[in-house]
């Protein structure tokens, strides 16, 4: 019984290393994977690693609105942008992934490896270089962290869960100046975003442009969908 | 809640979104109405800030920082809101942008079949998110306002959609802008884990000053402060964060470009002097050096004095090697951020107010400039160096205004570009750093050299060979022949163009009030 | 914390039912291959082609708008639980927030991007 208890006590901590372990993977599986579709699922995942860590933290209504937004929307979107957008050469090129794998097996891999030439791109120098940094920086934060430590903060979570009220409260007093100019935002990204990608009179043509047999299905299947 | 002391915004959030309706259910052939509706709604929103100036914020003076007199000044709506000299200066200096980029706007939209209507509601949002940056003490709406700004800018720079440069212009700016707000947004978080507040007025009283980079003190909210310095350097396009710039500003359309070089920069340096200002100064008049090293403050003072120095001369140095007008002036416009940035790396009010007042100075003469770059557009010369030959001959009044501009740029006197050189100058030499003031001359000098090849382009070469000559490769690839006669000139380019030539002249004759004003404003930060 | 260890006691035997299912399946079923059966399942058509090809980028926009939505509609939920406390101001700026997101769904059904064809 007092195993049990000591465990339950560990499960956030267990938890949180557990989540940190999920999203640090599936982060570095984003860049390193070799199909864009599996980086977006590995997205995903990290995604909602990160959800876990806002519930664990108890940020309930962070954490659901985590999943809703980014497991939710944002991965669709980016689904569907790697459905309109041509990736045949990102995501199968024996050449590059061959070329890569013999050229800089330490580094993984990332998806076009070799110049149309055949030469080694510097990419794998890059990652690496930036992966250094990258922990170095980690490193440099944690560092800060564990010699200051975090002031003492009122955190509003504290007075229990769930905090959907209290941020309710918050976003319509303290904080409705930045909640109103949140739609101009939306709004913005809308207007934006439609007058980008949506050519005047509709992106027929565009379908039609690709080779007639792979158009036609998908023609076909986008319309069944 | 006062509502009221948010008013210009509400007024431009509104126009934005009445333009975008209006031009939904306008007759193609109408739609220049909406660019006339969006400058009566700049208009009323600077007449409403001139309102606020007058009915609303505080002038009684406080002392400031080194005891001189400040502003006032409050904060409104949740905090939100900073009502003070700096906010309502600055939004009406954005205002003014949003003014002239829309008159300029308005015949190149219609010559280069620009979605109009989103053209201009985009633009306003912009404006909209560059006041609120000016306007706020804290984090999240700073944050939200740097957005709104960037999300439009984005899709305006991507607005010539059968260009490709266009899209590879919004692709660059948009993946380097989404770095650099993840890279905010990364500060801005520790800024709040160590200090426990989205207000920047906490940074003040905790630790942050007398920190040390990983030491004691507070080294969150100091690591903090370095990324947004790293942040907002892309927003700024300060070397080493600059490689976006030229690609973007080529790429854009010209109005557009115009707007960028001005707009979003001019903001991201109000919230530089907002979030970074008091702590540099308090840190500077508490001798900066701390037992073991530097201080916190000193550590940032010296990277603002680095980011200055490097900006303008790799700015500088790249300029004179360009040939396509709109590059040279996207690496001028780098290497004017460099002389901003002594402001900072001064670290005292009069540095802040010498920025406050070039700022001013630069956007007239920027502006200026790329007026007559899209004057000349709209009448079919191309935007290459090289396509100003004998503009002297072919168009004295053009050319006069792009030599007054670049006379400007380069600070000659009575212009405006003078006086804010100066201003920077001295304060920096009073400052104790006259290195930095030997190293922003010397940048002057080297920046003569580009000027210099388009005036004498545009008064000793001979004639520009015909405009076909050049065509399609660039993206200011020369309006075709029909495109020209059939879309009727207006003279908005004109007056916006007078209006900036005006501008350079006034801003240097009202040298000594506005310098005053400056100060009011940068004390009260 | 308490309801979430429920939360993570449901997720744990949902994921594990499902594995523990297929690795059962596998250990049971009789395994015959052969090239109709392994063939991608197309409604009985042939297929034929790539499965990776372009679709129309009109999906693209349906999906944005989706998102632009999606997050309105994380605003409505802290809202509608404090409602009765805001009353008519919390009204009225919900109102005017989803407004302004309503301007963006007339823009874009007056420039046809919402058509399905």
């Amino acid at each position: 019984m007092s195993f049990l208890d000591a465990f339950v006590r560990a499960l956030p901590t267990l938890g949180l290393f557990t989540l940190a372990a999920i999203i640090l993977v599936s982060g570095f599986m984003v860049s390193q994977v070799r199909r864009i579709t599996h980086a977006a699922f590995f997205m995903v995942l990290a995604f909602t690693g990160v959800a876990g860590v806002f519930i664990l933290l108890g940020a309930d209504f962070l954490g659901a609105a985590q999943v809703l937004i980014y497991v939710g929307a944002i991965a669709v979107m980016f689904l569907f942008a790697i459905m309109v957008s041509d990736l045949k050469e990102l995501s199968d090129n024996p050449r590059g992934t061959a070329a890569a794998t013999t050229a800089d097996g330490s580094s993984g891999a990332a998806a076009p490896a070799a110049r149309p030439d055949g030469s080694p791109s510097p990419r794998g120098a890059w990652s690496v270089l930036s992966g250094l940094v990258a922990l170095g920086f980690a490193g440099f934060v944690l560092a800060a962290l564990a010699k200051a430590g975090l002031p003492a903060v009122e955190v509003p979570a504290a007075s229990g869960l769930p905090t959907t009220a209290p941020i309710g409260r918050a976003l319509f007093t303290t904080f409705l100046l930045p909640f109103e100019v949140a739609s101009i935002v939306l709004l913005a990204a809308l207007v934006g975003a439609i007058v980008i990608a949506a050519r005047e009179g509709g992106g027929e043509a565009e379908a039609k442009a690709g080779s007639p047999p792979t158009s036609a299905a998908g023609g076909g299947k986008g319309d069944a969908a | 809640m006062d509502w009221s002391l948010v008013l210009p915004e509400l007024i431009v959030a509104g126009a934005g979104i009445g333009v975008l309706l209006l031009d939904l259910f306008l007759a193609p052939e109408k739609r220049r109405l909406t660019g006339y509706a969006s400058l009566a709604g700049l208009a009323a929103a600077m007449v409403a800030s001139l309102w606020l100036a007058v009915a609303k914020v505080d002038w009684s003076l406080a002392a400031g920082a080194d005891g001189s007199p400040v502003a006032a000044g409050f904060t409104a709506l949740g905090g939100m809101i900073a009502v003070d000299a700096f906010s309502v200066l600055l939004k009406l200096l954005f205002l003014a942008i949003g003014l002239v980029v829309v008159l300029l706007g308005v015949d190149f939209a219609e010559k280069r079949k620009l979605p109009v209507g989103e053209f201009f509601a985009l633009l306003l949002f912009a404006v909209l998110g560059m006041m609120l940056m000016a306007g706020s003490r804290d984090l999240i709406l700073i944050y939200l306002g740097l957005e709104t700004t960037a999300i439009s800018s984005y899709a305006l720079a991507g607005l010539l959609k059968d260009d490709l440069k266009s899209g590879e212009a919004a692709l660059k700016y948009f993946l380097t802008g989404a770095l650099a707000s993840a890279l905010i947004l990364f500060g801005m978080a520790l800024v709040f884990g160590g200090t426990g507040s989205t207000n920047v007025t906490a940074l003040l009283g905790a630790g942050v000053t007398t920190g040390q980079l990983g030491g004691a003190g507070n080294p969150i909210a100091l690591t903090g402060l370095v990324l947004l310095v790293a942040g907002f350097g892309f927003k700024l396009a300060a070397v080493p964060f600059h490689f976006w710039a030229p690609d973007a500003y080529e790429g854009a359309p010209t109005p557009v470009t115009a707007f960028f070089s001005v707009g979003p920069k001019a903001a991201a340096f109000a919230v530089v002097l907002r979030i970074f200002g008091p702590v540099l100064a308090l840190g500077g008049s508490a001798g900066g050096a701390g037992a073991g090293g530097l201080a916190g403050a000193g550590v940032l003072g010296v990277l603002f004095a680095v980011l200055a120095v490097v900006t303008m001369t790799v700015g500088n140095l790249t300029a004179l090697a360009q040939k396509n007008i709109k590059r040279m002036l996207a690496y001028s416009s780098i290497a004017h951020a460099g002389y901003l940035l002594v402001g900072l790396a001064v670290a005292t009010p009069r540095g802040f107010a010498a920025m406050v007042y070039y700022l001013l100075a630069y956007a007239a003469m920027n502006l200026g400039a790329f007026a007559v770059v899209i004057w000349l557009n709209n009448r079919g010369t191309g935007d290459e160096v090289s396509d100003y030959a004998g503009l002297g001959r072919r168009a004295p009044v053009a050319a006069l205004a792009m030599l007054v501009c670049f006379l400007s740029l380069i600070g000659i006197p009575p212009m405006a570009g003078f006086f804010g050189k100066f201003y920077l100058f001295a304060a920096a030499v009073e400052a104790n750093m006259a290195w930095l003031a030997v190293v922003m001359v010397i940048n002057s000098a080297i920046s003569v050299g580009y000027y210099y090849g388009v005036v004498r382009q545009m008064y000793l070469a001979g004639d520009a060979a015909p405009a076909e000559d050049h065509g399609g490769a660039e993206t200011g690839a020369p309006v075709p022949a029909e495109a020209t006669s059939t879309v009727k000139g207006t003279p908005l380019v004109g007056l916006a163009l007078g209006l900036a030539v005006v501008a350079v002249f006034a801003l240097g004759f009202l040298f000594e009030p506005l310098a005053r004003l400056a100060r009011l404003a940068a004390g009260g930060l | 914390m308490g309801n979430y260890f429920d939360v993570l006691l449901f997720l744990t035997v949902g994921v594990g039912f499902v594995f523990l299912g297929l690795w059962v399946a596998k250990l049971l079923r009789p395994n015959l291959p052969n090239t109709g059966k392994q063939s991608i399942f197309e409604c009985g058509e042939r297929p034929y082609g790539d499965s990776r090809l372009k679709f129309r980028v009109r999906y693209y926009i349906f999906a944005l708008v989706f998102v632009i939505f999606d997050v309105e509609v994380i605003f409505l939920y802290p809202w509608a639980v404090v409602f009765r406390e805001l009353g008519l101001p919390g009204l009225v700026e919900m109102v005017v927030f989803l407004g302004i997101l309503v301007v963006g769904l007339v823009y874009a059904w007056k420039k046809k991007v919402l058509q399905w064809v």
